[in-house]
């Protein structure tokens, strides 16, 4: 019976919707029928034809108000007026084509900004890693860094308690010169333990992964290649299983391709197996390891049992350097996303802010219109549209307004999307997964569906319950077009600004400490002259340049075929490029204290370079000399800030120093004098002076030397004459390298550009909150200009009388810019506090400006004043000519 | 004139259910039906007359249906459903319990 019951309702609910007009002729009849009778009653009852008509629609109440009750209680109905508002709501925008195209264009940039944004959100923060289970992978890691020593991964996998497919990947070989048939290649080569296909879920599709052998100390040399790589290097070569390859000097097996839909973090090109030796006495922390969490083991499970594994190595491991033993045991998205997250969060937030005042611009346009549309809104109150059913109508033009907003909007996210991926740094992380995002997926058309909806109710909903509440009467008595919005609506048009000009100042005030720290980062002087500099990048790994003498030679080599080079002044190798540093060491210098809880003194900055590097780069010298090209004892030369650290009294020249205590014989290198110092040059842009030690590859211990030949390129410096652009040698330094030491010469830049990409994340953000900032100061001037535009209108006539009572054009030009600066210092105020605390937020970001920035939250209210006032001339102009007379006659 | 006293939520649509179990009606006699069975106590709005038909049709406890009256006219008579009848049964039963537990206060004395 349940189901009679509810097909019968459902019958009699799209009945009306079907038959629409069947169903009002039938109301109509049984209205008519009842009138007739008590019509005929009432001349019953002696009154005229007329009198009793009268009388019988008043005790009915109003046949249409009856009819559109009857309609509302009939819920099929709401449906029925749904589609009806809409095709209403639909004609209007139509008919007002100016309206609708700038409230859709305004909402499309909200909404597709939004998107974009949620877009790159979704798949960085939100979307599981590309793996299988990938929730229950997590990453390892210390609180002072992410990477471990061979012996203590060796260790970890002898005593693991149950945390499966344990598997560790070397940072140390980043990239590897590959040599084969083709040109040299400079590749991303990663080498890893036996566990880590299986961890990653990897699929082949072409021979295999390493087995156990492979993966032993001296096991066969074979790899495992990329998709990309091979379709690229080995043009898609079917017959390349078994082929052999040189890399790094190494002559390599290949035995597998890796499928394309395999993206490994960090980026590969080819894997080679790890042969981790666990009798190893290398210290040297290089290993990333990962591993997958068995079903049922929590993460404070995995965490407990990390932490007491790695108090147990450094009980039996004396040999270690001391620190912290606390491991942690974290999601592996987590660790890979962290330090985007709180940059996009941030981003997310800003554009919601754009979105608002995009809301809120639309918003003062239906006002605006709301003025001309308030008779029309009381003819239909006065034919029986209660206020609910106004409202409902309203919002359904906005929610039309909303849903070309969207579809326009999602477009602009399409562009957007690839917008964000071209400017994206290269290091954000899974912007590798977002390019192969061809279509927005269900959750990020979902959101757009979700900010369609809430924009149509945030935008509509105010203007729709002002406009509802209009003044039967006295809207239907006002004359001609002039229907008064009055002060009410002018009060909400007012707050609307208000709010829009806070948010203005929220944006603009983030993007101004965004460009402040920019050009603290870039304006600072590096400590080096960096115009007329080419730099390009060369891979040392592997064993044909293991020996530091190897290094020794090659560089001198490199350095006397490039200087042969005409228009090149200087040329210089460094283990590292400046500005992009972090190869980091310890050292001791003898009879001082160890840091508290470890086994060095010191632990600075470390480049391996040649000896006219100083001049090539023009750093100069403070005491003491440079490095020498004939060197009988380990030599150093250290920076300013070092010496300043380590030796605040004395004079380090002539001192001794201990290069990598404790890391193993091959790495030590005792007693190394200092020579001389030099001028601080900044490691990073986005920190200060670092304390740094130089040395020649001369006396470096071979263990040192393939340690930094594997954690960072071979960076080659060529200075170019005055005049004389760094880019028109970069052929020939290339051919130089490629021809004569078949090396491949990556990432060939002027040293200006190396600036710019160090800082890719922060110029990434600059740009995108720059670009909010802008449109929010448009919309904004929009918005005041609007109201004021407005307000000068409706004072038309007080305007014409103050100016026949003799007020100067200076006077009501004052008045009205006085009215505009009102509005606008309320929502500055409003802004400024909103941002004070706000802005916080961008601390992690900022460089060498404070949050609370001074000449920020001065300079902004004061351009945000300036744009007001600008905005609100055009309309203060007009009152200015006032004719007193037309406006008199106004109405 | 003086304004009749409104009706108790939802007793308008027990009368009407109640008249309709005599006899299916058209809207106009369940009008009079009403004015006449309680005395003109009771005056139900023509207005609020039809739209508490229309739900109670949706509810599915009375039926409509043209029909020709003696007269000579086309009227939409209303009867009650089975649904309706136990409706009405119900809401009856809760009218007594509610108007007797009324009356018992009412007759509270003062001590």
């Amino acid at each position: 019976m349940g189901f009679y019951r509810w097909l019968r309702t459902l019958q009699l609910r799209l009945r009306p919707l079907l038959r629409r007009e069947n169903v009002d002729r039938d109301l109509d009849d049984e209205l008519r029928y009842h009138l007739d009778l008590k019509t005929e009653e009432n001349i019953a009852r002696g009154m005229s034809p007329e009198e009793a008509r009268r009388a019988a629609q008043i005790s009915l109440g109003g046949v249409e108000q009856v009819k559109e009750q009857i309609r509302a209680v009939r819920t099929g109905a709401w449906l029925g007026t749904l589609f009806q508002d809409i095709r209403f709501g639909l004609r209007m925008l139509r008919k007002n084509p100016g309206f609708t195209a700038v409230a859709v264009l305004t909402l499309a940039l909200g909404i597709g900004a939004n998107t974009a944004i949620f877009a790159v959100v979704d798949t960085v923060l939100l979307h599981p890693l590309p793996y299988p289970d990938s929730d229950r992978i997590v990453n390892i890691s210390r609180s002072e860094g992410g990477t471990f020593s061979i012996p203590m991964f060796a260790f970890w996998q002898q005593n693991n308690p149950g945390i499966n497919d344990l598997s560790a990947d070397d940072d140390g070989s980043a990239s590897m010169n590959l040599v084969s048939s083709g040109q040299p290649e400079l590749v991303k080569a990663r080498k890893v333990s036996l566990d880590y296909f299986r961890l990653f879920g990897a699929s082949l599709i072409m021979g295999r992964t390493f087995n156990t052998q492979e993966d032993q100390p001296g096991g066969q040399q074979v790899a495992v290649v990329s998709y990309g790589l091979w379709q690229r290097q080995f043009g898609g070569d079917p017959s390349i299983l078994g082929k052999t390859i040189a890399l790094g000097g190494t002559p390599y097996v290949v035995i597998g391709v890796v499928s394309p839909s395999f993206i490994p973090y960090p980026a590969t090109d080819i894997w080679i197996p790890l042969q981790a030796d666990p009798n190893s006495t290398n210290q040297a922390h290089t290993l990333r390891v990962y591993a997958r969490l068995p079903s049922g083991v929590t993460l404070s499970q995995a965490n407990a049992w990390m932490t007491a594994i790695g108090r147990r190595y450094v009980q039996t491991h004396p040999m270690q350097l001391g620190g912290d033993d606390i491991l942690r045991v974290i999601p592996m998205q987590q660790q890979l996303t962290g330090d985007v997250r709180s940059a996009l969060v941030i981003l997310l937030g800003a554009v919601g802010l754009v979105l608002l005042l995009a809301c809120a611009n639309v918003a003062n346009l239906l006002l605006a219109r709301a003025t001309g549309r308030q008779k029309e809104i009381a003819v239909r109150a006065a034919l029986g549209a209660g206020r609910s059913r106004l409202v409902r109508q309203l919002l359904s033009e906005s929610l039309s307004l909303a849903f070309f907003g969207g579809i326009l909007g999602l477009m602009f996210a399409w562009a957007g999307v690839r917008g964000l991926l071209a400017l994206a740094p290269s290091d954000l992380p899974r912007a590798q997964e977002m390019a192969s995002v061809t279509a927005l997926n269900p959750l990020v058309t979902g959101f757009t569906v979700l900010l369609v909806l809430t924009t149509a109710v945030l935008f509509g909903l105010f203007p729709a319950l002002q406009l509802s509440r209009t003044d039967l009467v006295a809207s239907l008595k006002e004359s001609g077009g002039r229907a008064g919005g009055g002060p009410r609506n002018k009060r909400a048009r007012t707050v609307l600004v208000v709010a829009q000009v806070a948010i203005a100042v929220i944006l603009l005030c983030g993007a101004t400490l965004l460009i402040r720290s920019f050009a603290a980062m870039h304006g600072i002087g590096l400590g080096f002259d960096p115009h007329n500099l080419l730099t390009t990048e060369v891979s040392l790994a592997g064993r044909a340049y293991s020996k530091s003498a190897e290094v020794d030679q090659l560089a001198r080599q490199i350095v006397s075929r490039v200087e042969r080079i005409p228009g090149v002044e200087s040329a210089a190798v460094s283990s590292a490029l400046p500005l992009q540093g972090q190869q980091d060491m310890i050292f001791n210098i003898p009879g001082r204290p160890m840091v508290e809880g470890y086994k060095f003194t010191g632990d600075v900055q470390w480049r391996i370079v040649s000896p006219h590097y100083f001049s090539a780069l023009r750093i100069p010298l403070l005491a003491g000399r440079l490095l020498r090209d004939v060197e009988p004892a380990p030599e150093a030369v250290i920076s300013e800030t070092m010496a300043r650290k380590y030796w605040p009294k004395a004079d380090p020249v002539g001192q001794n120093i201990v290069i990598g205590p404790g890391l193993g014989p091959t790495f030590e290198e005792p007693s190394v004098e200092i020579v001389g110092v030099v001028g601080d040059v900044r490691a990073r842009l986005d920190s200060g002076p670092a304390p740094i030690i130089y040395e020649t590859p001369m006396h470096i211990g071979d263990g040192a030397m393939a340690l930094v030949s594997g954690l960072t390129r071979e960076a080659i410096i060529v200075r170019t004459g005055q005049g004389l652009s760094p880019m028109s040698v970069g052929h020939e330094v290339q051919r130089a390298l490629e021809a004569d030491d078949g090396l491949a010469a990556a990432d060939i830049r002027t040293m200006d550009q190396v600036g710019m990409d160090s800082t890719a994340r922060q110029n990434f953000n600059l740009l995108l909150l720059g670009l909010f900032a802008a449109i929010a100061l448009l919309l904004a001037m929009v918005g005041v200009y609007g109201v004021m535009s407005y307000s000068v209108e409706q004072q038309t006539r007080e305007i014409g009388i103050r100016a026949a009572l003799g007020a100067t054009p200076g006077h009501i030009l004052g008045s009205t810019l006085l009215q505009a600066l009102r509005i606008s210092v309320v929502g500055l105020a409003v802004g400024v506090c909103v941002s004070f605390w706000l802005t916080r937020l961008l601390n992690g970001q900022l460089f060498g400006v404070k949050p609370s920035d001074p000449p920020t939250f001065i300079s902004v209210p004061l351009i945000l004043l300036a744009v007001a006032i600008a905005a609100a001339w055009i309309p203060a102009r007009r009152a200015m000519h006032v004719d007193p007379m037309v406006a008199l006659r106004h109405e | 004139m003086s304004k009749p006293a409104d009706l108790v939520q939802g007793t308008l649509d027990l009368l009407i259910l109640k008249i309709l179990a005599l006899q299916p009606l058209n809207g106009f006699a369940v009008s009079q039906r009403l004015k006449q069975v309680s005395g003109e106590v009771l005056q139900v709005s023509d207005g609020s007359l039809y739209p508490a038909l229309h739900k109670l049709e949706q509810e599915g406890w009375i039926s409509a249906e043209w029909k020709i009256t003696d007269n000579n006219r086309r009227a939409k008579f209303y009867s009650l459903t089975r649904l309706g009848r136990r409706q009405l049964e119900r809401e009856a039963g809760n009218w007594g319990r509610l108007s007797a537990a009324i009356s018992r206060v009412l007759r509270l004395r003062e001590t």
